[in-house]
């Protein structure tokens, strides 16, 4: 089968959302049934990314309690974190994600330069249909609740990219988690 | 009494500034935040005692790297230790951060044992 960069794409935000997660102790299943219609107290995170010939961004929709799950600081006498600190915490987690993704994308040769993420909470939230052929959404559900992650990206035709990844050292990407001191 | 090492962590995430500062608090040292470059760089010029620097990349009004590239242009700052904190693994902005003048580059998510060494390498206990 031929690898497309919407299949990379597919392959990499489900890895890479399941493997952030359980950085924060989330463990993330993929999720077959139905998507959520719309979503009450929902959260989702926006960020974009651009590159000599690719420009889209990414998004991450959830449940205030999924994000909650996630959230690293612990509270003054153990209290739950507000509504605008899991506001900020999403952004803050579509930003790992995409930096996630931008790190696996770099081991194929493709590249950009990220944004800053923005977000917002509400109810009601409703995840837009896919509408373009780079258009990838997976979505994976959380013991709190599910979770849909979708990337959109237009391409330009002098895209080329490597099907198979090369080795992370011999590209010399830092991997999360890695200290490296000069 | 012996005086809290400071650390100034910036970051336009308030829930980023609030994790690396309980952690950093945790380890003896006295944190303060600064949310962007701008405020970053300001914070440094008010600040001579700060002890290091703990930077984002890609943040609002100005990017960690030019903060880093503007605080060194000015002699006063040439031994503070800055270290990124960034979801970023580019080995290109690795290499603009080091000419700029930092000293070191954590890729998040970080683990707090290594963030403290990393800390106590640069700074001391």
């Amino acid at each position: 089968m031929k690898t497309t960069l919407a299949s990379l794409f597919e392959h990499y935000l489900q890895r890479c959302s399941a493997e952030l997660f359980a950085e924060y102790g989330v463990e993330l299943t993929p999720h077959d049934g139905e998507s959520p219609g719309s979503v009450s107290d929902g959260v989702a995170g926006v960020i974009g990314f651009a590159g000599e010939n690719i420009k889209g961004s990414l998004l991450l929709g959830t449940t205030s309690a999924v994000v909650r799950s996630t959230y690293p600081v612990s509270t003054a006498n153990g209290a739950e974190p507000g509504s605008s600190a899991l506001v900020d915490w999403t952004s803050e987690l579509s930003n790992q994600l995409l930096g996630r993704l931008k790190n696996r994308l770099l081991l194929h040769d493709v590249s950009f330069i990220m944004s800053t993420p923005v977000s917002l909470a509400g109810d009601h939230l409703r995840h837009p249909k896919l509408a373009s052929a780079n258009q990838r959404s997976v979505s994976l559900r959380a013991p709190t609740g599910i979770v849909v992650v979708s990337i959109e990206a237009e391409v330009d035709a002098g895209l080329e990219f490597r099907a198979e990844p090369m080795q992370q050292c011999d590209v010399g990407v830092a991997g999360e988690g890695d200290v490296l001191l000069f | 009494m012996e005086m809290k090492k400071r650390i100034l962590v910036v970051d336009d995430s308030a829930s980023v500034r609030q994790q690396v500062g309980a952690v950093l608090a945790s380890a003896g040292y006295d944190v303060v935040e600064a949310a962007d470059g701008v405020l970053g760089g300001e914070a440094i010029a008010r600040m001579p005692d700060l002890a290091l620097v703990i930077c984002d990349v890609n943040m609002p009004n100005m990017n960690g790297i030019d903060m880093v590239a503007a605080a060194k242009s000015d002699g006063k700052n040439a031994a503070l230790p800055i270290v990124m904190l960034t979801t970023e693994g580019q080995p290109g902005l690795v290499e603009q951060a080091k000419k700029a003048g930092a000293k070191g580059w954590i890729v998040k998510p970080f683990k707090n044992e290594m963030l403290i060494a990393a800390v106590r390498k640069l700074v001391g206990s």
